[in-house]
């Protein structure tokens, strides 16, 4: 009878807990012990450029298309004048899906059952990963961190995911893969897709395996980025727009100064037209 | 409580009679039970809210002077400026123009849409504003840091509330300080102290009656009022979410050159926003050139 009336009591407490999962979805998942602790802030330790392994520009070794080769390097060379045109992040467009991953500041995830929030305070981004299980959207409103759906697994099957494995799909330009304008093609239709999981040594340490399919390259191309968690984060609001120093004016970028002025931003370059002034009246 | 109890008891037997295996399984299920209890305390705030009623900051009343916000005389006169500058074409005291975040209070207006992430740590408040602000109230006890770097949304501290004593939380009840400028309540140009010494107290709740309403109730104490001001902004969830993304960058016209504010024309010229505005001075290029 005892027996009988602990099994009852165990298995009330497991319809208990079944009974309340709807509701369990305002719970961050991070206090749910089937999901790995990636809940809070991690801070890039490294370089900036894309493959963090290997130093930026044409050392990459990106494996572009030989048309989108010679763009990068015509990037490069813009850069090299001063120019900033092939950087869409100037003007202070975000930096999209795959860049935000470079954690220019801090990410912040919050990890729910149904979905996994990133947010980067970086130009302001915020990525909602779906877990729910849904399929994909007949259509997709293409946006700059695209439309993720994740999946939680559990490849040691012991009853805890391991990683979060991401889909994103339906993104917008323009973007590039890191400062020194690596471009992806104008087509948009690049697919990436992620392994994100804390490292098995170290429950600091997370890292993100991030894999690009897009029409600019020969293949695709697979990095890892990796992110040390920061305990007592401090956030600083970022807003490029409420400091912005970049105009663009038709095809070229200017630069405003501090004070106030309008500034070339290449040798020669040719001034605004300012065809809507009245310059009689100067 | 006594249900609390109960399952307490009723895990205790268990853990007798069906040994290690038994004990980790309901270890296990006592944390899901654990969650699940905290969970039922948070009033249902998930999806997406959208406002209910006009973009002026008292919702209730027309904009501009109509707010009849309580202004000290010189604030007033801000006002004043901002109103006739704006009826002259320009932007007057309202900076969102040019990429500036609304922050607080502003921001909860709600102009496209909001999203609430409620954790027992942090509530997020996920505004989908052309700045995109995420708005992090810390529910976790912490107290005022000594030192906070102002910011457009500042630093919130929010407690949990429970009002009928029934062991759920009725209200969220946060205080924010350390906001900077330039701000104004709405796009009105309805100006705040110059001192950054703003601190605002909400009450966000859903409504009683109907779930999917939720309330925020704004009291504003800032030197350039002669009283605080408390309004009450509402919201209604949205049934079929559809979050969009929002750039204010991706396509801004207004720049601001030294002190003065052009207009940048579709086919990418520079252009005056009011009549004989001086041209920007172009002495840093190199004119022989031209």
């Amino acid at each position: 009878m005892r027996d009988r009336c602990s099994f009852a009591a165990i298995v009330l407490v497991a319809a208990l807990g079944a009974a309340t999962t709807g509701a369990a979805a305002l719970e961050p998942a991070k206090h749910d012990a089937k999901y790995p602790d990636i809940g809070g802030t991690w801070v890039r330790p490294g370089a900036a450029q894309w493959d963090p392994t290997k130093p930026a520009g044409l050392r990459q070794q990106a494996p572009l298309t030989p048309e989108y080769q010679t763009r990068f390097e015509t990037n490069l060379n813009i850069a090299k004048s001063g120019g900033q045109e092939y950087n869409p992040q100037v003007n202070c467009l975000p930096a999209g899906m795959p860049r935000v991953m470079i954690a220019y500041d801090p990410l912040e995830f919050i990890v729910t059952p149904d979905v996994t929030y990133m947010r980067s305070d970086h130009l302001a981004q915020f990525r909602r990963i779906y877990t729910d299980g849904r399929p994909w959207p007949e259509q997709i409103k293409p946006s700059f961190v695209g439309y993720s759906i994740g999946r939680w697994v559990d490849q040691d099957a012991e009853g805890r995911y391991g990683a979060l494995e991401v889909e994103t799909r339906s993104l917008k330009g323009p973007r590039s893969l890191d400062a020194s304008g690596l471009p992806l093609h104008a087509d948009n239709q690049t697919i990436v897709k992620e392994r994100i999981f804390l490292d098995p040594a170290n429950r600091n340490l997370l890292h993100d395996q991030v894999t690009t399919i897009d029409h600019a390259y020969t293949r695709p191309w697979t990095i890892v980025r990796s992110y040390n968690r920061d305990p007592d984060p401090v956030w600083v609001e970022n807003n490029c727009g409420a400091d912005n120093h970049y105009v663009s004016l038709g095809k070229e970028t200017y630069f405003i100064s501090a004070d106030g002025y309008l500034m070339p931003t290449k040798k020669n370059q040719p001034e605004p037209g300012l065809k809507d002034f009245d310059q009689s009246s100067k | 409580m006594n249900g609390q109890t109960d399952n307490r008891k009723m895990l205790m037997l268990g853990r007798r009679s069906l040994g290690f295996v038994a004990l980790a399984g309901a270890l296990s299920m006592a944390v899901s039970l654990a969650q699940a209890r905290d969970d039922a305390r948070y009033p249902d705030l998930k999806g997406e809210w959208m406002r209910l009623g006009s973009g002026s900051f008292d919702p209730g009343k027309p904009a501009g002077l109509g707010q009849k916000a309580p202004l000290t005389a010189d604030y007033q006169a801000v006002l004043e400026a901002s109103l006739a500058e704006q009826a002259a074409g320009g932007q007057g005291n309202n900076s969102m123009g040019e990429c500036v975040p609304p922050g607080m209070p502003r921001t909860m207006i709600d102009y496209e849409g909001m999203e609430l992430v409620v954790t027992p740590e942090t509530t997020y408040i996920v505004l989908l504003e052309p700045m995109n602000q995420l708005r992090r109230i810390y529910t976790d006890g912490r107290r005022w840091p000594q030192q906070i770097t102002p910011s457009f949304l500042g630093y919130s501290i929010g407690t949990w509330v429970g009002e009928d004593r029934d062991g759920r939380f009725d209200a969220l009840l946060v205080e924010t300080r350390g906001i900077k400028g330039p701000r104004s309540y709405d796009s009105s140009g309805m100006p705040f102290h110059q001192d950054g010494q703003t601190v605002i107290k909400e009450r966000i709740y859903p409504d009683k009656a109907n779930g999917d309403v939720m309330h925020d109730e704004i009291t504003i104490i800032d030197h350039a009022l002669t009283r605080p001001w408390t309004v009450t902004r509402s919201y209604h969830r949205v049934q079929k979410e559809i979050w969009i993304e929002i750039n204010c960058a991706e396509d801004n016209h207004q720049v601001r050159i030294g002190g003065e504010r052009y207009y940048v024309s579709g086919d990418g010229y520079l252009m005056p926003t009011r009549r004989d505005q001086p041209a920007p001075d172009l002495q840093a290029f190199d004119r022989s050139r031209q």
